[in-house]
């Protein structure tokens, strides 16, 4: 442990994360991608453990992860710190480092000033006024970690961004001495980031009237801003797909109760068939009941990138029309018009396709989710189809009193043993269809028994069959044809026609 | 209730009765003739006004055997509004007071989870679907389908109306009102019929629970597919801007939207579901009636017992010369002649009393063995209805869950191919 007793925080681990964090599955269908979100070391008082190891990808020498979120307090505040953890090849860093979210901001602020012609990655926003009553709830620390990861690994993978001495500092100096070198620097850079910007800025307002459009940054910019529209709204859809998902399970888990105390009443068929409800609910309401967070943390963050180009494309036509307005024609702007316009070719060329590769990864992250939760939906109400017309020949008819049954029965009802077979069944049904379920609107289908041909298509329809097939004979006990398809697009799929009906002849 | 409308001459007659076994032997309307509603209309008050237009049903009776000549013609065809088959449905109620008596659908929505209005076509529709099973089940019950009010129902053009107020049925509805709504406390309820009282009560709690809940992830489920219709406006319009991409994301839009439009369709089967359930509720209820009529008839024995037991001891005291006050307080009072004349006359009340008796022990014990036969044949049609209506449930599920699955693995595999 780095830590020293300079000011002896005490660690208070937030609440444990593994039940919140991102999609957490127990589904095989969904794919590795999730490892990476699920924060598994949070609640640790101690910070040895190593948690996901830190591996380089091809291509890039350097990796940095932010995780572990923890409460701190200190004798002014309370704050959290974030576990940065770097493996680089150009330095030596010690094996993480613990940083709050104003550091970031440090860190952004002074790479902006730094590198003027490069949009930095934005960071997670600040709290907003509501939130503050939920600084440290575990869903929001989670977000905030979650983006804060993303902005680091941008960094780290720019291209530019990546020698910046400023990550170096960032992410080597030992946690006691960074506010000293970082503050330090930071007046001295301030001043001159402040003035930089007024600079700049400068130039560019005094040449508001005359709008250069150079084809070659409109593209892009009307490209940054669509994207930008894009993923905001597709953050807020995705928003109300989990919302929706979630109070939906919560209906389920309402239906499978219901379910539950029907079945205990009610004896018989019935109550297997309640009990399959409840077991398909239970199982529908299972599957929605997560709602992983990494979208949150990484689409708006996205879209605030495309803004930061676009920014920055503006920037440079302001370059660009005060250079063309004539009246500081000189060499000079020129050539910053030139830089910055390099500056910016390279950078999309750069962004584009990494960000083109993190939009897929996100919606292939999204529709491998939905295709769990209805992998899972799908499998427990197949069962619960099983489960509920399975015939039970052994089971009597229960839903009366047994005494009332007892009672009636012997005098007036001979009884037949139940365990019939099929010949019995088959005479039974002869004589129950003349009254049997009346549904001639649900039938759609043609071949209607008549009433006198009743018989032999039943016996024909009572293959039991685990396909949906189009419901035939189900309601084959009427006998009035219906010949007229009353709608003709309810397609009423008949699962099985395995209840065999038991009946006391 | 006349038995000349069958055109099996009774060898079963009213009060021989048939094993429930037998039960769906006899004959009924439904073996003779079809009945259909086939289509719905519009009719105004006269007025203008929307509020005063109403709904006319077109009932059709075809009578398919050729040797049943009890109806006035083969074909018939005839309107008739809802108020019409609620007067029937109340005239079967109160004149066949031991049958569980079929409902009639949803006279207000009930359970709605989108903003509905009876004349919403769809609702309509459905309500025209229930009316006609109403007619099926009655033509199928062997003793209310040869009713003469029933069958003038199906065939009376003109003043249907008259016929049925004539027939004094709501009277007797509202007495019946009146003597349910005392509360009934018996001495011995009959414990069976309680049971059974006990059961109706119970499936109607389950099914309301059952279609309140139902409800509610209907409507949480149709939100969230329609939701997905602006992930596929969201998809489309992205398309456009983007180059590699957009064929992946267009494509899908595609299905996103197919998404939102297969919820039509299975909220439209799930709702025929919900009113073969709301029929079953209404059963339930029709069930609990006939457990009253039970107990109001015990409740009538229980009064005769009563009666009778006071009598006797009016006349062993009469009999003794020692009704009225002043005989208790003084003794004797009376001559004898007018003790022998109190003597004689509470004798004769006595008589009539004990027949009274009789009567009331035998009615019950008639209404207990018919009801206990309906109640049986009710159960055992409900059940296999109930059992047919909740696989018919998980079944649809099992659809929309494939439908579903199937249209996120393609737009999965869409976005798999992008570049």
């Amino acid at each position: 442990m780095i830590r020293s007793n300079t000011n002896a925080p005490l660690y208070l681990p937030v609440i444990p994360f593994k039940s919140k964090m991102a999609s957490e599955s127990s589904s095989a269908v969904l794919d590795l991608n999730d490892v990476d979100t699920t924060d598994t070391e949070v609640g640790s008082v101690t910070d040895d453990r190593e948690g996901s190891p830190l591996i380089m990808e091809t291509g890039y020498d350097i990796a940095i992860k932010v995780d572990g979120p923890m409460k701190q307090l200190s004798t002014l505040e309370t704050y959290v710190t974030y576990r940065v953890r770097c493996v680089c090849a150009r330095w030596q860093s010690p094996p993480f480092v613990r940083r709050r979210y104003n550091h970031f901001k440090l860190l952004h602020k002074r790479l902006c000033a730094s590198q003027p012609l490069v949009a930095i990655p934005p960071l997670p926003p600040l709290h907003s006024a509501r939130q503050q009553l939920d600084r440290y709830s575990p869903s929001f620390v989670a977000v905030r970690s979650l983006a804060l990861d993303a902005f680091m690994e941008r960094i780290a993978k720019h291209p530019i961004l990546t020698h910046s001495n400023d990550l170096r500092l960032f992410v080597i100096t030992p946690d006691e001495e960074f506010d000293k070198v970082f503050k330090s620097e930071n007046s001295a850079l301030n001043l001159w980031g402040l003035s930089s910007a007024l600079y700049g800025n400068g130039e560019a307002k005094s040449n508001n009237g005359a709008r250069v459009k150079d084809p070659e940054f409109t593209a892009a910019a009307d490209y940054m801003k669509s994207l930008q529209q894009k993923l905001t709204t597709l953050c807020t859809l995705t928003n109300k797909l989990y919302d929706g998902s979630v109070s939906l399970s919560n209906e389920y888990t309402g239906m499978r109760r219901v379910c539950d105390a029907w079945g205990s009443q009610v004896g018989g068929r019935s109550s297997r068939a309640c009990g399959a409800i409840s077991a398909g609910c239970a199982s529908a309401a299972a599957a929605r009941s997560k709602a992983p967070l990494k979208y949150k943390a990484i689409l708006p963050l996205l879209a605030a990138y495309a803004n930061a180009h676009l920014e920055k494309i503006k920037t440079r036509d302001a370059l660009h029309a005060a250079y063309c307005a004539g009246n500081n024609a000189t060499d000079e702007s020129h050539n910053r018009l030139e830089q910055a316009s390099e500056a910016l070719r390279s950078e999309l060329a750069d962004w584009i396709p990494k960000t083109r590769e993190e939009i897929k990864t996100h919606l292939l992250e999204l529709a491998d989710r939905q295709v769990a939760i209805h992998t899972q939906s799908l499998m427990g109400w197949e069962a619960a189809l099983k489960l509920s017309s399975d015939t039970d020949i052994s089971e009597l008819f229960k839903t009366v009193s047994k005494t009332a049954v007892q009672n009636l029965s012997p005098s007036k009802c001979p009884m037949t043993d139940v365990d019939s077979d099929i010949d019995s069944d088959s005479t039974d049904r002869k004589g129950s269809k003349e009254n049997g379920r009346i549904k001639a609107d649900l039938n759609d289908n043609s071949d209607l028994n008549d009433k006198n041909d009743t018989h032999t298509n039943e016996t024909a329809d009572e293959k039991t069959d685990d396909e949906m097939t189009d419901r035939s004979n189900v309601k084959d006990n009427n006998e009035i044809s219906n010949d007229r398809d009353i709608s003709n697009d309810i397609k009423f799929v008949d699962p099985l026609q395995n209840f065999t009906d038991v009946e006391l002849s | 209730m006349s038995a000349e409308n069958s055109p099996i001459k009774p060898s079963i007659s009213q009060n021989n009765i048939q094993p429930v076994a037998d039960f769906e032997n006899q004959d009924a309307l439904i073996k003779h003739v079809d009945i259909t509603i086939v289509e719905s209309e519009q009719r105004a008050n006269g007025t203008l006004h929307i509020r005063d237009h109403y709904t006319v049903y077109l009932i059709d009776v075809k009578v398919t055997d050729p040797e049943y000549k009890q109806l006035q013609t083969m074909i018939n065809r005839i309107w008739r509004r809802y108020t019409e088959f609620e007067q029937i449905h109340d005239y079967l109620q109160v004149t066949y007071p031991h049958v569980v008596i079929p409902p009639l659908p949803e006279k207000r929505i009930i359970y709605a989870w989108r903003k509905c209005d009876t004349t919403d076509p769809e609702f309509i529709e459905r309500r025209r679907a229930g009316l006609e099973n109403f007619l099926l089940r009655v033509a199928s019950h062997p003793q209310l389908c040869f009713d003469d009010q029933f069958i003038n129902f199906l065939q009376q053009e003109h003043d249907w109306r008259e016929t049925i107020t004539d027939s004094g049925y709501i009277l007797q509805a509202e007495n019946k009102l009146k003597s349910l709504s005392v509360s009934i406390r018996l001495q011995k309820p009959d414990p069976e019929i309680d049971g059974v009282k006990s059961y109706g009560k119970q499936l109607e709690a389950n099914l309301g629970n059952f279609l309140y809940t139902r409800s509610k992830i209907i409507e949480k489920n149709y939100a969230l597919c329609k939701l997905h219709a602006n992930y596929g406006k969201l998809f489309s319009e992205w398309s456009v801007i983007e180059k590699e991409m957009g064929d992946g994301l267009q494509k899908a839009g595609h299905y996103f939207d197919s998404i939102a439009v297969s919820i039509e369709s299975i909220a439209e089967d799930e709702e025929q579901l919900a009113d073969q359930l709301k029929e079953y509720l209404f059963y339930a209820a029709a069930l609990q009636h006939v457990c009253a009529n039970h107990e109001a008839l015990q409740r009538n024995l229980e009064n005769a017992n009563d009666t009778l037991t006071n009598r006797i001891a009016e006349r062993g005291r009469a009999a003794t010369g020692n009704s009225g006050l002043m005989a208790r307080i003084f003794g004797t009072t009376e001559p004898d002649i007018v003790r022998d004349q109190n003597t004689r006359a509470l004798d004769a009340k006595i008589v009539a009393d004990t027949r009274a008796l009789e009567k009331a022990r035998t009615d019950l014990e008639e209404f207990r063995k018919k009801a206990c036969i309906e109640i049986e044949y009710f159960q055992r049609q409900k059940d296999k209805d109930l059992h047919e209506s909740l696989v018919n449930f998980i079944a649809l599920q099992v659809k929309a869950a494939k439908k579903n699955l199937q249209a996120w693995t393609q737009i999965k595999e869409c976005l798999q191919n992008m570049p």
